[in-house]
């Protein structure tokens, strides 16, 4: 049987591998694969981390289980089965407290559309964070050298801001994970997910009458599920700006984008900026908490137990001194004022 | 016309439902704390309100387009399994809580115990966030009393607590406490029995918790039908006593049978820990699994308000555990995956040895 095997390395911090049976099915991983494209590399000795994707058999000897689905012993973690909607997959973690960390994941096919979401992009967090750069759920621009961080929940306008500032000749640094180094935000870019509620103007000039209908029945399918499914579309935004993409930019400020009834600005110490990325990151990887909890229930002394208080702490030494923080009252739908009032706070 | 329901746990807390009138056709499933339902209570610590509501609108914050926050207020639309909902919390921080509630579900069975959603989702974590701000802290864990004193067997879901604690009472002459929760509060342990006609007929006719079959179904629809008294039930309950020993259970797929010692601080970390794993999951017995809503409000609200006592939540509860917990010995036993006599009789030994 051939092996797919493809590469990736995020700024030379994090290296990981994913490895599929090169079969007929294969095409239902290429939403993984896509969502990691700007990171492929050539060939890597050593990876962090390795997934491997498709049926496999577990290793679940000897373990502890616990809520009747999750088998764990030291250094081992696996989950019979979990769902989300129409998703169910079952996984295997292996070597995550030291070296050589092997994951495998089977799953059906709506599964492998959200996998990524659930597992792989928690595990590039797990071991950033490990390395002391962590991830934060926040869209980043920069303009000469200078970056802005936006942190905020799900839906907040996190992607419509990007697109906004792009057009303004800002670069590029990710419109939904950046990675916060010392005084540095590092770009961690995919394709932005579109939905009705946030194609940006400049977007909507270039749609074709393909884009329309699929958008529409895009639409159509999340009204008569009631919002139970909904299929994002997808869109690298270099494709519309292109040599927008910076790779790092030095941190100029944070804003905390919180919608509410008007705009507002206001500043924010430290310590509750901090406790909100805690929060907001938290609130990112639901499922993931729950692993990490059942572990921790067992192993209360193991790394991946004090994966948040890590966090917690890296944050504190990263976010430099001298950088402004801020949260800003957005409404939800936003207008051309309040850009200008963002872009003027930022000055 | 407006039915209320009220319920005093142990004069601790008071809880009130209001709903439309209805007859409960299986009331024991529809309204899992009945067994604390009393005529009258004075100053309801919770209100629970099911059915229409015109939200005040206090929440000036928006997180995830669906859930609106203010301070002390928190409304959402959510959905889980095949139900949603839209729910308004008024009062999470301090004073009395009031909780608006209404749903639709398209499940068939929803005909039969609707009521049963709110207080899934929203009224049991609601009754164990209030009982720990009130130093009264609940943790995940099975209780039975022999003479007049507590033994806790704690554990995640899956390590046959409940059966343990079955057959203790059928055959080692215990007393019940608690089959999933129990409330902590200066060295004691107070009951806190859900669906206790369920477990009542389940020790009574079963030979473990696990219901096989249609036949058992079935045995247990008429075995709640027919039995609606609470106090005629032949389990005998202690709703009180002083704790004795904390027993740690974990299942395990290996053979045999492990025996070992619990530091405190480890001991307090894990039932921590128990508790906001069990937060993150589903205690509903149907199908659907409604997910875990609570906790997610809990996060949406820190989010918005990071130094408000709900952020504060599972620190208060390592502090408050730490002192209404006494110094007794705390032990672990790790049991094979097939639970049988040498289980039982391990664990009889471990209580009948404590000093």
């Amino acid at each position: 049987m051939k092996l797919d095997e493809r590469y990736y390395n995020i700024h030379d911090i994090v290296k990981f591998k994913i490895v599929s049976k090169a079969g007929p099915f294969s095409w239902q991983f290429n939403n993984i694969y896509s969502n990691y494209r700007y990171f492929k590399s050539e060939k890597i000795a050593e990876p962090d981390f390795t997934v491997y994707l498709g049926k496999f058999a577990p290793s679940n000897e000897d373990c502890y289980i616990t809520d009747y689905k999750y088998y764990i012993k030291e250094d081992y973690f696996y989950c019979k089965n979990d769902s989300y909607k129409f998703a169910n997959w079952k996984f295997e973690m292996s070597g995550f407290e030291d070296g050589n960390t092997i994951v495998r994941i089977a799953s059906n096919i709506f599964g492998y559309i959200s996998i990524s979401a659930f597992i792989i992009d928690f595990l590039i967090q797990y071991k950033m964070n490990e390395k002391g750069y962590p991830l934060v759920h926040a869209a980043g621009i920069s303009q000469n050298g200078r970056g802005f961080l936006f942190p905020a929940t799900s839906k907040a306008g996190k992607t419509t801001i990007v697109f906004h500032f792009l057009e303004k000749n800002f670069d590029l640094l990710g419109d939904d994970f950046i990675i916060v180094g010392k005084s540095i935000m590092h770009s961690f870019v995919r394709p932005s997910s579109l939905f009705t509620y946030n194609i940006p103007a400049m977007v909507k000039k270039r749609f074709g009458i393909k884009d329309w209908i699929g958008l529409g029945l895009r639409y159509l399918l999340s009204k008569i599920t009631l919002g139970y499914i909904k299929l994002f579309m997808k869109l690298n935004a270099e494709e519309i700006f292109p040599n927008s993409l910076v790779s790092k930019s030095e941190l100029g400020a944070v804003f905390v984008l919180m919608p509410q009834q008007e705009f507002r600005l206001d500043k924010l110490d430290k310590e509750d900026l901090i406790s909100r990325l805690v929060t907001n990151q938290k609130l990112q990887s639901l499922y993931f908490n729950k692993y990490i909890l059942e572990y921790s229930y067992l192993f209360p002394a193991s790394k991946l137990a004090a994966y948040w208080d890590k966090y917690e702490a890296n944050l504190t030494r990263n976010l430099g001194k001298g950088v402004p923080f801020y949260k800003v009252g957005v409404p939800l739908e936003y207008y051309e004022g309040l850009f200008e009032q963002i872009a003027k706070a930022m000055q | 016309m407006k039915q209320t329901i009220n319920y005093n746990i142990h004069d601790i807390l008071k809880c009130q439902i209001v709903r439309r009138r209805q007859h409960d056709w299986l009331k024991d499933l529809n309204l899992p704390l009945s067994f604390f339902e009393v005529d009258e209570i004075d100053k309801p610590d919770i209100i629970l309100n099911i059915g229409r509501f015109t939200p005040s609108n206090k929440g000036g914050y928006i997180v995830d387009h669906i859930y609106h926050i203010g301070e002390d207020y928190f409304y959402g639309r959510d959905t889980g399994g095949t139900a949603s909902w839209e729910v308004e919390i008024l009062g999470l921080e301090q004073g009395s809580t009031i909780v608006n509630f209404n749903s639709r579900n398209l499940e068939p069975e929803a005909m039969l115990y609707s009521d049963e959603l709110p207080q899934n989702i929203l009224l049991t974590p609601l009754i164990e966030y209030k009982l720990s701000q009130k130093g009264y802290p609940m943790i995940h864990s099975a209780a039975v009393s022999k003479e007049g004193q507590a033994y806790l067997l704690t554990g995640r879901s899956g390590t046959f607590k409940t059966s343990i604690i079955m057959d203790l009472i059928r055959q080692a002459g215990v007393s019940y406490i608690a089959d999933d929760r129990v409330i902590i509060h200066r060295g004691k342990a107070f009951s806190f029995p859900m669906r206790f006609l369920g477990f009542n007929f389940l020790s009574q006719t079963l030979p473990n918790e696990e219901l096989q079959g249609f036949r058992d179904r079935v045995r247990l629809i008429r075995y709640l039908r027919t039995n609606r008294d609470y106090a005629n039930c032949s389990v005998p309950v202690v709703e009180s006593a002083p704790v004795k020993v904390l027993i740690f259970i974990a299942r395990t797929n290996r053979q045999g049978i492990r025996k070992g010692d619990v530091p405190r601080q480890e001991a307090i970390n894990r039932l921590v820990i128990n508790s906001q794993a069990e937060m993150m999951k589903s205690h509903s017995f149907r199908f659907f699994d409604w997910g875990y809503h609570f906790y997610k409000y809990m996060l949406a609200y820190c989010f918005i308000f990071p130094n408000s006592r709900v952020a504060r939540y599972w620190d208060d509860l390592r502090d408050n555990l730490e002192k209404a917990l006494p110094q007794i010995p705390i032990y672990e036993i790790e049991i094979p995956a097939r639970y049988d006599l040498t289980v039982l009789n391990e664990i009889r030994k471990l209580i009948e040895t404590v000093k």
